[in-house]
């Protein structure tokens, strides 16, 4: 390459920016969305109501799953976390795989009753699509994605070398004046959020290191689920003896293990085939409020009710992987440390969403002809209004879609996601279809009305509005329905600025000059 | 408590941006002596070093260092939207 190490940074920096930006942009706004799953997941079950009580709701579901799953190979129970109040059972029959749980789930609520709510992924769809992407073999999405972070990390330190004036450049913003400002914005998501884009960038590889570098695992194990089990401390499922036992309470198995853990809480339970004799009960840790992620694994023997051997203590490699992985997803963070990851996860999508559009801010005014962009450009260009307007609008579309599908429907939580993506899709085509310009104003204002149709169909359709969310002080409901507001408000003010904006004027064609982007 | 440690690490970025003469020109609409640009720029650190302070005394070191990054992004952000809103007006 030539004309030195910044010239060269710069070309690498553009190119691995465009090349993956439209998916780091969703990997971003999904990974945001993500630090309130759970949120988004009670907003999408209205029909749950009432208190968290972790040993109510976990007798509850065995107690259900005694009545309509005996026989089955195994129960479990994820119980709810803080910021949930429901916990959700799944049961496999013999020669099933877990991929089919949902064929056997239900909710059971604060008191130990079973609740039909409605069939939905919830936020779980957000958070998921975050490193598996959708419609592709999770394997594809992964690879995919880690590839994209892999370059992320690649635009991040080529950024770093190539902004030559990060420090003097600091607190710098300098509105209208087309390619300049976006430049500032640019630099100020970037620069301001640095440490995070850094930690999550890296983190977020080694939460799938094993996919992403199997070699030493390959290296050091014979087979490599022996690494799994070491690495989880789950030992080999337990052999039938034919025999009939009940299983002893559940609520005296937890409280040891709570006893084990300070107080802390369980956050899912497994019980391997149910009604044996050598039933084994496994209570992991909800890691709660720790940083390290991967919660600590006990096993009980189902008949008696007794603990086995704790297992040992895990080593400094393994905690500094689940410390990295607990800082990847924030799951300790309280509310505030939770918004702070939240508008760190803001200045992040809003880095990536003004280096797409610095791409082409860039290079128009130094076209042959500005009028008529040559075919890569306008794609480009296509594709940025598809982008950070489209995937936003789809995330809209998929809440609208919860409060207006039918409850009854078949394969209603993944007719939730589809709609998600004809929202997008729709976006997208209709993108195609406008000119550049009348395309990001009107596709602004359509995501602003979209997100703004959302607390309005929830009141109509529910009896959980934002008023009376407001009036009975429901923190969950109004927080997320005023979000929404804020959102739209937020794309309402970029289509309206745009709108007032005079066209840029047509400069004369410029030779290139070796600056960012 | 949290509230305390971004109004130090917005004091100390507002220091920082004092201490350099592109945003001396842009708020203050001309540039200041080096001892004071020097004297801003140490307000400007004492200020983030106390927002650290703060931050591990309130949840120690691992999750106070954690907290103290968030709201330095906060703070920061306030100081170059602030800069800005300033500098349009002069």
């Amino acid at each position: 390459m030539k004309g030195g190490l910044r010239q060269s940074m710069a070309f690498l920096h553009t190119w691995a920016g465009l090349l993956f930006g439209w998916l780091l942009l969703a990997v971003f706004v999904t990974g945001t969305t993500a630090y309130f799953q759970d949120e988004i997941t009670r907003w999408m079950q209205p029909e749950i109501k009432g208190e968290r009580h972790l040993v109510a709701s976990a007798e509850g579901a065995v107690d259900y799953m005694r009545r309509h799953a005996q026989g089955a190979e195994t129960w479990s129970i994820q119980l709810p976390g803080k910021r949930s109040v429901a916990a959700m059972g799944y049961w496999k029959e013999k020669g099933e795989t877990y991929l089919q749980w949902r064929d056997h789930a239900f909710m059971v609520d604060g008191r130990g009753v079973r609740v039909d709510a409605r069939d939905t992924t919830g936020g779980w769809l957000l958070y998921r699509m975050h490193f598996d992407l959708h419609y592709v073999p999770v394997l594809w999405g992964r690879w995919t994605v880690g590839l994209a972070a892999m370059f992320m990390l690649v635009a991040i330190v080529s950024g770093v070398i190539t902004h030559r004036r990060i420090f003097a450049d600091f607190f710098t913003l300098r509105p209208g004046k087309g390619q300049r400002s976006w430049l500032d914005a640019h630099n100020l998501g970037a620069v301001l959020a640095l440490p995070f884009h850094v930690m999550i960038t890296y983190t977020g590889l080694v939460t799938l290191q094993a996919a992403y570098m199997p070699w030493g695992i390959a290296a050091a194990y014979e087979r490599p689920a022996d690494y799994h089990r070491e690495l989880t401390g789950i030992d080999a499922a337990p052999t039938r003896s034919g025999t009939f036992a009940d299983p002893a309470p559940i609520a005296g198995m937890i409280a040891q293990a709570r006893a084990r853990w300070n107080g802390g809480d369980p956050g899912f339970i497994a019980i391997l085939i149910p009604g044996d004799a050598n039933s084994v009960v496994k209570i992991t840790q909800d890691t709660g409020t720790s940083m390290a992620t991967r919660g600590e694994t006990l096993t009980f023997d189902a008949a008696t009710g007794h603990m086995r051997t704790p297992p040992a203590s895990r080593g400094g490699a393994a905690m500094t992987e689940s410390v990295m992985v607990g800082l990847h997803a924030g799951r300790f963070a309280p509310p505030a440390l939770r918004w702070l990851y939240f508008l760190s996860g803001l200045m992040g999508s809003a880095m990536v969403a003004t280096g797409l559009v610095l791409w082409t801010a860039k290079r128009r005014p130094r076209l042959p002809d500005p009028t008529r962009p040559h075919v890569g450009f306008r794609l480009v260009e296509r594709l940025n209004v598809a982008t950070i307007a489209g995937l936003p609008f789809g995330i809209a579309v998929y809440f609208i879609a919860n409060r207006l599908l039918p409850s009854a429907m078949a394969h209603r939580a993944a007719w939730e996601a589809n709609w998600l993506f004809i929202g997008w899709g729709a976006l997208l085509l209709y993108v195609f279809l406008r000119p550049p310009r009348r395309a990001w104003i009107e596709s602004l204002s359509m995501v602003a009305a979209a997100y703004a149709a959302v607390p309005a169909v929830n009141a109509l359709t529910t009896d959980r509005g934002l008023l009376r969310s407001l009036a009975a002080g429901d923190l969950v409901f109004a927080g997320f329905d005023l979000s929404m507001l804020v959102t739209a408000m937020g794309f309402a003010f970029a289509a309206w600025k745009l709108h007032r904006r005079p066209l840029a004027p047509v400069r004369e064609a410029r030779p290139p000059r070796g600056d960012i982007a | 408590m949290i509230a305390l440690c971004i109004l130090a690490a917005i004091a100390g970025f507002a220091g920082l941006s004092l201490g350099m003469t592109r945003h001396q020109r842009d708020v203050l609409g001309r540039t200041l002596a080096p001892s004071s640009s020097l004297r801003w720029r140490i307000v400007g650190w004492t200020g983030l070093a106390l927002s650290l302070l703060l931050a591990v005394v309130r949840d120690g070191a691992a999750m106070g260092t954690v907290y103290w990054l968030g709201e330095l992004t906060v703070a920061a952000l306030t100081v170059a939207l602030s800069t800005t809103g300033l500098g349009s007006r002069a």
